[in-house]
C-alpha cells in the first residue's frame, strides 16, 4: 500500500503555499513537521481532496485519487485541528452518524463502534454528551471517528495540541496501536510526539519539502552541533543573538544553556534532542 | 433518508428552537384568539344575541327569510318584538338584526350585481369567465372563514422560526468544525447537500402545516368553520375573488402559497448559511434578506417576489389581467408561477453548489 504525491503546488492569491512537493509513503507513521505557515494544513487538505492543487497529482496505490474519489474517501480517516464536533450529540450518537456518513453497513456498526470506543478509552463515556468532554476526550473521539472506517490512510492534524501530558501519552499509545497496516500522517510541531511514534519525518518549510528522514537520521545530522555551557546571566542576550538557544536553566545565579551552532567545542557537545532538530531546520 | 434523520437530530437538540416554537405557537394562538375573546367574552351578551338570530336563519337564502328579517326589524322598531333572552335593551337585537339583514342583502343581491359587472368585462374573456354564473345560495355565519383566511400574523412567526432553524445549517457545521470532516466522508461529500436541501423544504412544510393546523383547529373550536363548501365570495371581503373557490378551497390555495413561499425562504436561508462561518451572522443575514423581501411585498404586489404570495387573500381580489406567453393571467397566477420557478431555481443552485470548506 502506498500513497504518492507528485509535483504538488498550491498557489493562493498572493502566496505560494506549496512548491513542487513530491514524496511516496508506505505503511508506517510519518510526522509532518514544519512551523506555522509552512504548508502542512494545505498539504493535508490536498491529501483529503478538500483542496485542489494548482499543479500535481496525488496517487493512491498508483491511481489518481480524483479518478475514483468515492473509493479513495472510504480508505481515508481524518482528524482536523481542534475539532469541536456536535456538542449536544452523545458520543455514541455521533459515532453512529459518522458510520452513516462513511457508509459503514448497519449490521457491522455496533461491533465497530464498540471496538473503537474501547480502543480510544471512551467506552465508559459513550452516553455522555460531547460538550461534557475534556479536550483530551474530544481528541480521542476525533481519533475514534477517524478510524471508524478502518482507514488505510489516517491523517491527523495537530492531534495533541492543547492536551495535558497524561492525555498526550494516552493519545500516543492509541496511535501506536493503529500504526500497523496503514499509513499514518501526523502533522505537528510537537517534536516529542514525533520522537515517540513516527518512523519518518517529512520536513516542510515555506511550502517546500526539505526531505523525508528517520528520527535517527535527523538526530545524526545535528550530532556535534548542540552544545551546553554555563554562562553568567548578563551574557545570555549575547548568546541568544549569536546562537539558537534551545534551553535556559537558571541555577545558582548562573545560566545553563543548550545551544545550536555549526561549530561546538568538543567538551561542550551534548546528545541532541528532536526539539533541537526543529530549531536547527526551522529557525 | 438516514442523513435526513440526523439533520432532524441536530435541529431537535437545539433548545432555542423548542423555546421559540412553543413560545411563538402560544403567542400566535393568543393573537389569533384576540378577536374571538373580545367578541365572546367582552361583548358576551351581543355575541349570544347574534347567535340567537343567526341560528334561526342558517340555510338556503330565500325571499321568505329576507321578508322575515324585515318583519323582525319592523317589530323591533315598533316595540312589539319579544327580545332575546340575553337582551337587556333593544340595542343588541338591533345590531344583530342589522348584521343579519346586511348579510342576507349581500347574498341575495350578489348574483344580480355580478351580472351587472359582466358588461364591464365583456372585452375580457378571463374576467367574464371568472365571474360568470356566480350565485350565493347559502347563509351561515362565515366569520370564522373570513378571519381564518385573512389572518397574517403567523407568517412572521414562521419566517422567524425558519431563520432560527435553518441559518445554522451550514454555518453551524463550520462553527463546530464539522464541515471539513463531512467533506472527507463519502456521503458527506456526495449526499449531505441533498439531505440539507430536503430538510430545509421539510422544515418549511412542517412549520407552515403546524401553524395552519393550529389556526384551523382553534378557529373551528371558537368562531366555528361551518359550510366549508360554501363559495368564498359569500362574504363581502372576498366579493371580487378572481378564482371560484370554496372557503376551504381558498384556505388550501393560501396554504399552498405559504408552503411555496416558506420553501423558497428556506432555500434562501440555506444558501446564505453557506456563506457564513458564524451562526449569529447567518441568522441576522437571513433575517435581513427575509425582512427586506417582506417589506417589499407589503408595499404592493411584486410578481417577482415570492413573499407576495403571503398576501394571496388580497392578491386574489386583484382583477387586473396580465399577458404572458400569449395568454392572460391574473396577478396571483403569475406570482404563483414565478415563485415556483424561483423555488425550483433555488433547489438547482443548492444541488449544484456543494458546500466545501
Amino acid at each position: 500500500m502506498w500513497l504518492e504525491v507528485k509535483n504538488i503546488s498550491k498557489q493562493y492569491k498572493t502566496k505560494q503555499a506549496l512548491k513542487d512537493v513530491s514524496f511516496r509513503l508506505e505503511n508506517g507513521v510519518y510526522g509532518l513537521v514544519g512551523p506555522n505557515g509552512a504548508g502542512k494544513t494545505t498539504l493535508i487538505n490536498i491529501l483529503v481532496d478538500i483542496l485542489t492543487p494548482t499543479a500535481g497529482t496525488v496517487f493512491f496505490e498508483g491511481k489518481d485519487i480524483k479518478k475514483d474519489l468515492n473509493a479513495y474517501l472510504t480508505v481515508v480517516g481524518y482528524l482536523p485541528q481542534y475539532p469541536k464536533f456536535y456538542k449536544d450529540f452523545k458520543c455514541l450518537e455521533f459515532l453512529k452518524y459518522m458510520c452513516e456518513l462513511k457508509g459503514i453497513p448497519k449490521k457491522r456498526r455496533e461491533k465497530i463502534i464498540t471496538q473503537v470506543l474501547k480502543l480510544c478509552n471512551l467506552w465508559q463515556d459513550r452516553n455522555r454528551k460531547i460538550k461534557e468532554f475534556s479536550g483530551g476526550m474530544r481528541q480521542r473521539l476525533g481519533i475514534a471517528q477517524a478510524i471508524i472506517n478502518n482507514p488505510k490512510i489516517l491523517i491527523l492534524d495537530e492531534p495533541t495540541a492543547g492536551l495535558d501530558p497524561q492525555e498526550r501519552i494516552r493519545f500516543r499509545q492509541i496511535i501506536a496501536n493503529l500504526s500497523t497496516k496503514r499509513i499514518v500522517i501526523l502533522a505537528t510541531h510537537i517534536m516529542e510526539d514525533v520522537e515517540s511514534i513516527a518512523n519518518q519525518v517529512l520536513l516542510l518549510k515555506d511550502g517546500e519539502l526539505l526531505g523525508i528522514k528517520t528520527t535517527r537520521e535527523l538526530l545524526g545530522e545535528i550530532q556535534g552541533k548542540v552544545g551546553q555551557k554555563v554562562i553568567p546571566p548578563d551574557k545570555l542576550p549575547l548568546y541568544k543573538k549569536k546562537y539558537r538557544v534551545s534551553n535556559v536553566l537558571h541555577e545558582d545565579g548562573l545560566c545553563k544553556i543548550r545551544y545550536i551552532s555549526k561549530h561546538v567545542k568538543e567538551e561542550e557537545q551534548v546528545t541532541p534532542k528532536l526539539e533541537e532538530v526543529y530549531l536547527y531546520w526551522f529557525t | 433518508m438516514k442523513l435526513l434523520k440526523y439533520e432532524w437530530k441536530k435541529l431537535c437538540k437545539r433548545k432555542i428552537i423548542w423555546i421559540f416554537l412553543i413560545g411563538l405557537l402560544l403567542l400566535n394562538e393568543g393573537l389569533f384568539l384576540k378577536d374571538y375573546i373580545n367578541k365572546r367574552y367582552v361583548n358576551k351578551d351581543l355575541y349570544q344575541i347574534q347567535k340567537y338570530y343567526e341560528k334561526a336563519f342558517i340555510g338556503p337564502v330565500s325571499s321568505e327569510k329576507l321578508e322575515q328579517i324585515s318583519q323582525l326589524k319592523n317589530a323591533l322598531a315598533s316595540g312589539t318584538l319579544k327580545l332575546s333572552e340575553f337582551s337587556t335593551d333593544i340595542s343588541g337585537d338591533y345590531y344583530a338584526l342589522n348584521k343579519l339583514s346586511d348579510s342576507f342583502d349581500y347574498l341575495s343581491s350578489y348574483q344580480n350585481e355580478m351580472e351587472k359587472y359582466q358588461s364591464f368585462y365583456e372585452e375580457n374573456e378571463r374576467l367574464m369567465n371568472a365571474y360568470l354564473g356566480r350565485q350565493t345560495v347559502w347563509y351561515d355565519n362565515f366569520d370564522g372563514w373570513e378571519h381564518l383566511n385573512n389572518y397574517q400574523m403567523s407568517n412572521v412567526f414562521i419566517l422567524l422560526l425558519i431563520f432560527l432553524a435553518l441559518a445554522p445549517i451550514w454555518s453551524g457545521e463550520r462553527e463546530e468544525d464539522m464541515l471539513i470532516i463531512l467533506n472527507t466522508t463519502r456521503k458527506g461529500r456526495e449526499r449531505i447537500h441533498l439531505a440539507k436541501l430536503a430538510f430545509s423544504i421539510l422544515i418549511a412544510f412542517m412549520f407552515t402545516l403546524l401553524f395552519a393546523a393550529s389556526e384551523l383547529v382553534t378557529e373551528a373550536l371558537t368562531f366555528g368553520l361551518p359550510s366549508s363548501q360554501a363559495a368564498s365570495y359569500s362574504v363581502p371581503a372576498f366579493k371580487m375573488i378572481t378564482a371560484n373557490l370554496t372557503f376551504i378551497g381558498m384556505w388550501l390555495l393560501m396554504l399552498l402559497g405559504k408552503i411555496i413561499v416558506f420553501s423558497f425562504v428556506s432555500i434562501l436561508v440555506l444558501l446564505i448559511s453557506g456563506i457564513f462561518s458564524n451562526i449569529l451572522l447567518s441568522v441576522f443575514a437571513s433575517a435581513g434578506v427575509g425582512a427586506l423581501l417582506l417589506f417589499i411585498s407589503e408595499s404592493g404586489l411584486k410578481l417577482w417576489n415570492p413573499l407576495s404570495l403571503l398576501y394571496l387573500n388580497e392578491t386574489l381580489m386583484d382583477d387586473r389581467i396580465l399577458s404572458a406567453f400569449g395568454k392572460s393571467f391574473f396577478p396571483w397566477e403569475l406570482n404563483l408561477f414565478v415563485s415556483i420557478l424561483l423555488f425550483l431555481t433555488g433547489c438547482l443552485i443548492c444541488v449544484w453548489r456543494r458546500q466545501r470548506i
